[in-house]
């Protein structure tokens, strides 16, 4: 054991020279073996061999229109302007007659895949793309269905995806945090609570980043010294680690210690690697190109860089507040807001795919639920009554996936006539989940954590794995 | 479907069940073993069972036994054995019952499954006795066992055994198990890293150099009681326990989120500086959760102060305002917090592990659901500044003026609005009611107010047949559309008739009116109603005069006190529309902002008040508020009844009974769920692992006698605290050396035998308070609104009272590990990630320190300024190689004038820094 120890020792004398020679994996195996590891994101196998490797989570919060979007119902246009038989399902306000869909659908790729035009480059696409046109979850309001969304839970505290992901697996980059989420402009309701940690350590808590600024150091927190330079930190550190060395001789069986003295390192190359990461304009110019202008484009093109330095978990947020609501003026909103990703998510996916990494990056995109193929009627003081949107719909709504093990091509489930209700092979968001884990090498039943007295798992009682859009 | 079902079944029972009709004779063993193995248990196995078995069980319900589908759930037996019509499974599986369809919609079983079923059920519902049938674990049986609900008997103290040392009982046991696994004591540790350590464990700051010093030289076992003492008496051993009570108490500066309403609790520091105050003063810890629970109710009460004690229910989240949800988390505070046992799970279902049923849940749920908060808390203290108070109280008034004019102003105009829509509103309610001919849309696009045309329809349903203006509407509007033709004219006639007579004081104009213009249909006489209506808003001068009186009698009957359309600014609020309503919150809302954050808002308790009839709590089946099982009484943990088993008071919440039976030192938890968060505080490393969680499956502990020994001795020395934390500072385990022997970490590497003293990473707070006070800038203020942790101006008070917001927790805290605030937490999780090093080396605020620091050290002159730096970042003076590193850095950044601010930080950011031996 004291030669081991005697080891370690000599390793942490090379920490002036920041860690170089000693891979990290090795470090941290080295301390597995002594059942000394602090560091919660050190890289850990699931259960059984994932393709997916890391994620990229790109939310229309709000709640994105299907049948506007991806899920095309020609019946609309016979039925607009007239009440459907048998009512309308309750959603969250009055709704009344059918509302054709304002946009044009197309057909894609080998697969023939309909998309509307307002996602016209997605449509390049779909090939790579997974459509799941049955999503269902509980309730057609914002908060709980964003938690579900995220949490897999509607009310109780419970840990989201991206905690669970990084407890499950940890990151492969420790320079970077392993699990970022970017929301431009401030956050969306509910806030922090979408990637929240909860009962799990604060460390696998996501990493809320504004993109709407460019500079660094406003995204992460304390991540560059405003006074001194690399060179003199250095210098600093190095002073302090000789410090910490003679500290830790006399009580090097202490893994806590040591863990902290490597942090430290760690620390100081994440300064650099996301100063890096984060600067979108060393990329080439047809790379820009490829992601247009504004910033989803930049969103987009940091989360691939991020994925390729081997962050675990990314979530890509539209903005602050609920976008995608559009209550009002579905048309003008739809379009608008489709426009700003449209080319930057078609961009993210063939630029992972001309880089190889398309396979082991599994990209999913939803709202928290739909919105209803009914016109919402007005609400004194609740929404502008212009009889042009569409309420919440929680009955049925569209999910897409790509890379990562899903398959291309493929449509799974099927909306009623009118895209109202989810009725042919209807995956709930736990299903989704228990998906997603699958995908990312986990039994979704078996990763847990003890709390309060019983296991907890993401998708808690539920989940029912979707077979069919596994690759 | 039946009849579907008949014919799929028929030539089915030929082809397989026929050999046993033919042989008209019982079905062997064998047979109906073979029967249920090949057609019975795989579609059980793989249809039923996910749903209804032994992970979970839907409705209550095992389908894997015989035993349990004929004990059924909550609708009752599953099966009854022979007789498949009256078994609730084939009903089910048939889906001929639409409240229960199992397996819903498409999952629904083939029809030869179903037949399968209903055959077995038929044949006696056989199941093979070989099965072994996982008996239901009787928990309330083994709870009797369970170490942590046996009563806490004081055991013996044992012999110290040869070559221990000893300075009283603990160090009895500790050694006892020590020699038994043929381990040493670990050394004394030096008087510095002793008396460091005492200071940052009892009052969370590191020990001043000069304090240092004068102990070291002359550490005598008097001496250190005396430092023990000093510290315990020091106002900030309440400030550092205070925060780990927060952690259990789930506290925060703000409820979490919400919608419209201020965010910020105004008064939650109250409670918080109640904590800190009540351990200062030692009050025994029994009183300490009487008062917590039901100060409002205590027979003599300590002090007005003391209300504030109630904010431990009061603090929580508020989950948009959603009652079950804050009675949940008031129920886990109180149970997990005070009595390490896990109960919410209970809501649902009954305890999977614990004897801990939902009957426990609901009649505590009772209890919080029999109690509630005054609009107007009570205040406890006078503001300190007299001129700023009557300021607040100024603009307080102010405020609530705003709010009045708003509601005046809105009720004027809502009033108007409903008078000279009544037609849609009536025409609304007709409608509802079911009537169909006559409908038409009444003119002008308007949008009714739900809330107002119910009270219409309770207005009018209250209006007696004599009404003069109402009372033909309400005897024609219950004639049903079919009838209305027939019957109207023979009723108007005979109104029509008691008027001439006299007999009926019917309204003048609405008696013409519907002389002249005989309704054909509920609708015109809506029309009609309308028409009036509207009129009578008009300038009735211009009316002839003749008919003014009885037009004026109308007007009158659309403005009386209690009509709709007749709200003041008292009523008014209940029918806003969400965009008034928003707007008169957003009103309220600057009286809550004023009250958090004016300097002469007084301070006010966060309490509970109990109804004034208590309420009978039902059992809410699968948690769920809409299915309303069997009543239960408001009582303690059923196995718990040893300690109390009636039920709490008819006439109160029973918070008070709840109070009495937590701290009752008859209670096997309480002391030894504090005694056990106390020694993992002092010692590193807790006696029972989970400190939250006593419950079935906990191990019991490392050393069981000297848990109960000390809860006993905690008990007995009145639950004092602080007799508790000094038994254990004066030990020779607390006071032995953190470095590690080679046989120890053999034999037991994780010191659960306590052979050395467990060395501690500063918490968050500890790390914040330890850099200011070396910086000489650390505020030990006690009481306050919580200030700012982060930001432009962070605070430099302790950072126990830093703003926590729940929703929230920034970045910084959660990476240090600081508690989250919305379930109680009594061990928080130790993690090292990059993230807290960048903090040290990069932030605002550490840099700053380091330079006040820096400026208060002369650094022209070099080896001195060293020693000064040592002497208040470590507390010690430089051996010679530190003195000659720091120096080396100093002249090789001479250029550099900040390179002194450097070295100070690199002090800070070390691991001697942050840790404790």
């Amino acid at each position: 054991m004291y030669d081991i120890h005697y080891s370690r020792r000599n390793m942490l004398q090379r920490c002036g020279m920041g860690f170089g020679a000693i891979s990290l994996a090795t470090m941290l195996q080295d301390q597995q073996a002594h059942g000394a590891v602090e560091n919660p994101m050190a890289p850990k196998q699931p259960h059984f061999p994932g393709k997916a490797k890391h994620v990229i989570h790109i939310f229309l919060n709000g709640g994105a229109s299907q049948v506007d979007t991806f899920d095309p119902k020609p019946a609309l246009k016979k039925w607009a302007g007239k009440s459907l038989a048998g009512g309308n399902f309750r959603t969250e306000r009055k709704t009344g007659s059918v509302m054709d869909t304002p946009f044009k659908f197309k057909k894609y790729g080998e697969s023939g895949i309909e998309v509307s035009e307002i996602f016209s480059h997605l449509g390049e696409c779909v090939d790579e793309m997974s459509f799941i046109r049955s999503m269902h979850t509980n309730v057609p309001n914002h908060e709980p269905s964003l938690m579900m969304m995220n949490c897999g839970e509607i009310r109780s505290l419970r840990p989201s995806m991206g905690s669970w992901v990084t407890y499950g697996l940890g990151t492969e980059n420790q320079n970077l945090p392993g699990f970022i989420v970017m929301c431009p402009g401030g956050m969306p309701i509910t806030e922090s609570a979408n990637w929240r940690s909860a009962f799990l350590p604060g460390a696998y808590q996501g990493t809320h980043i504004d993109t709407k600024s460019t500079k660094v150091e406003d995204l992460i927190e304390n991540i560059r010294n405003p006074k001194i330079p690399y060179s003199k930190q250095r210098k600093q550190l190095d002073l302090m680690q000789k410090l910490n060395q003679k500290h830790f001789a006399p009580r090097a069986e202490d893994g806590q210690l040591e863990s902290r003295i490597q942090s430290f390192e760690l620390a100081y190359r994440m300064q650099m690697e996301a100063t890096d990461v984060f600067d979108t304009t060393r990329e080439p110019k047809h790379i820009q190109e490829m992601y247009g202008k504004g910033i989803h484009a930049r969103q987009c093109l940091i989360a691939r860089k991020l994925v390729e330095k081997g962050v675990r978990f990314v979530q890509l947020w539209h903005g602050a507040g609920q976008p995608w609501d559009s209550h009002d003026d579905l048309e003008i909103q739809h379009r608008k807001l489709a426009g700003q990703c449209d080319q930057p998510i078609a961009a993210l996916i063939k630029d992972l795919k001309q880089r190889g990494l398309l396979d082991e990056t599994l990209i999913i995109c939803s709202g928290e639920f739909g919105r209803t193929p009914v016109v919402e009627l007005p609400t004194a003081g609740s929404n502008a009554g212009k009889i042009n949107g569409r309420d919440h719909n929680h009955y049925g709504f569209t999910t897409w996936l790509a890379g990562g093990g899903v398959k291309g091509g493929f449509v799974h489930g099927a909306t009623d006539e009118f895209g109202f209700r989810a009725v042919e092979n209807k995956v709930h968001v736990h299903d989704l989940q228990a998906t997603i884990m699958h995908l990312l090498g986990f039994d979704h039943e078996r990763l847990t954590f003890l709390y309060s007295g019983r296991e907890y798992r993401l998708t808690d009682l539920e989940g029912k794995l979707v077979p069919e859009i596994l690759a | 479907m039946c009849a579907r079902f008949i014919t799929l079944f028929t030539p089915f029972l030929f082809s397989v069940i026929t050999p046993l009709i033919l042989h008209a004779a019982e079905p062997t063993k064998a047979e109906q073993e073979a029967f249920f193995e090949k057609h019975v248990r795989p579609v059980l196995v793989e249809k039923c069972q996910s749903c209804h078995g032994k992970e979970k069980q839907w409705a209550e319900l095992r389908l894997d036994s015989r035993k349990s589908m004929i004990k059924g759930g909550e609708s009752g037996p599953a099966i009854v054995p022979g007789d498949a019509t009256q078994s609730m499974i084939i009903a089910a599986i048939r889906h001929s019952d639409e409240a229960s369809e199992m397996p819903p919609e498409e999952d629904k079983l083939a029809d030869e499954h179903i037949a399968n079923l209903t055959r077995w059920i038929e044949m006696g519902a056989y199941w093979p006795e070989s099965d072994v049938v996982e008996e239901e674990v009787d928990y309330f049986t083994q709870a009797k066992t369970h170490w942590a609900f046996l009563p806490v008997r004081k055991p013996n103290i044992p012999d110290l055994p040869e070559g221990y040392r000893s300075s009283n009982a603990i160090d009895h046991f500790i050694a006892r198990k020590l020699k038994q696994a043929n381990l040493k004591q670990s050394p004394p540790a030096d008087s510095r890293t002793l008396l460091r350590r005492l200071s940052y464990d009892i009052t969370g700051l590191p020990a001043e150099y000069e304090m240092l010093e004068g102990f070291s030289n002359n550490p005598t076992k008097e001496n250190y009681a005396g430092q023990v003492d000093k510290l315990l008496a020091s106002v900030t051993y309440g400030q550092k326990w205070g925060r780990y009570w927060l952690d259990l108490a789930r506290y925060a500066d703000t409820k979490g989120y919400v919608f419209q309403e201020e965010r910020r609790y105004p008064f939650s520091y109250t409670y918080r500086d109640y904590v800190i105050e009540s351990l200062n003063e030692d009050l025994p810890y029994d009183q300490f959760i009487r008062e917590q629970l039901a100060a409002d109710l205590l027979p003599q009460k300590r002090s007005p102060k003391a209300l504030a004690a109630l904010g431990f229910l009061t603090v929580g989240p508020r989950f948009l305002n959603r009652k079950p949800d804050i009675y949940d988390d008031r129920i886990d505070v109180t149970i997990r917090g005070l009595q390490g046992l896990t109960i919410a799970c209970a809501r649902c279902h009954n305890h999977k592990y614990d004897p801990i049923n939902m009957a426990d849940y609901y009649s505590l749920y009772g209890v919080f659901d029999s109690s509630v908060e005054p609009s107007q808390l009570p205040q406890i203290g006078e503001p300190a500044d007299k001129k700023a108070h009557a300021e607040y109280l100024r603009q307080t008034e102010k405020l609530k003026k705003d709010v009045v004019e708003y509601d005046k102003k809105t009720a004027v105009a809502i009033n108007k609005e409903v008078r000279s829509h009544f037609e849609h509103y009536l025409h609304a309610l007709v409608k509802k009611t079911g009537h169909k001919t006559g409908d038409y849309k009444p003119e002008g696009k308007y949008e009714i107010r739900n809330r107002v045309r119910d009270q219409w329809a309770r207005y009018l349903v209250a209006r007696k047949a004599d009404d003069p203006v109402f009372g033909i509407l309400v005897q024609l509007s219950k004639l049903k559309d079919a009838q209305f033709a027939i019957k109207s004219n023979d009723l108007l006639e005979t109104v029509f008739k008691q008027v001439e007579e006299g007999k009926y004081a019917a309204n003048n104009v609405l008696v013409s009116r519907l002389k002249k213009n005989r309704p054909a249909n509920i609708f015109d006489l809506v029309k009609l109603y309308g028409t009036l209506s509207r009129e009578a808003l008009t300038d009735l001068q211009k009316k002839p005069e003749a008919d003014r009186a009885a037009w004026q009698q109308i007007r009158q009957a659309f403005e009386a006190t209690g009509t709709p359309g007749a709200y003041t600014q008292d009523d008014v609020v209940g029918v806003f529309n969400n965009r008034e309503r928003a707007a008169h919150r957003n009103l309220e809302k600057k009286i809550i902002a004023l009250m958090t954050t004016s300097p002469g808002s007084p301070p006010r308790a966060m309490v509970l008040n109990d109804k004034p009839k208590p309420v009978t709590p039902v059992i809410f089946k699968r948690g769920n508020p809409g299915a309303r099982g069997e009543k239960v009484p408001r009582r303690f943990l059923e196995v718990f009844s040893n300690i109390r088993k009636e039920p709490f008071s008819e006439k109160s919440s029973g918070r008070l009974g709840l109070a009495e039976a937590i701290s009752s030192p008859d209670n096997p938890l309480t002391a030894r769920v504090l005694v056990n968060r106390i020694w993992m505080q002092m010692i590193g490393r807790p006696l029972v692992a989970s400190a939250s969680d006593f419950g079935l499956r906990t191990k019991p502990p490392t050393h069981p006698e000297l848990l109960d020994y000390l809860s006993a001795e905690f008990v007995a020395h009145n639950w004092s605290i602080k007799w508790l934390i000094r038994e254990i500072a004066l030990s020779e385990t607390y006071r032995q050396s953190s470095l590690a022997n080679e046989a120890g970490l053999q034999a037991d590497p994780k010191n659960s035998l306590v052979w050395r003293m467990n060395r501690k990473r500063m918490t968050f707070e500890g790390m914040r308070d330890a850099m200011l006070s070396s910086a000489g800038l650390l505020n030990t203020k006690l009481n306050g609104r919580a200030e700012p942790l982060e930001g432009n101006s962070p605070t430099h008070r302790r950072a126990v009272y830093g703003f926590i917001d729940r929703n929230n927790v920034s970045q910084l805290l959660r990476t240090f590990d600081v508690a989250s605030p919305s379930v109680s937490v009594s061990q928080r999780p130790h993690t090292t990630v990059p993230q807290q090093a960048l903090f040290a080396m990069n932030s605002p605020f550490v840099m700053s320190l380091a330079e006040t620091i820096t400026k208060s050290v002369d650094t022209q002159k070099k080896l001195p300024a060293i020693k000064q730096l040592y002497q208040k970042i470590y507390r010690r003076d430089p051996d010679e190689d530190e003195t000659r590193w720091c120096k080396e850095f100093i002249e090789s950044e001479s250029e550099d004038k900040n390179a002194w601010q450097q070295l100070a930080q690199a002090l800070l950011l070390s691991n001697e820094f942050m840790f404790v031996d």
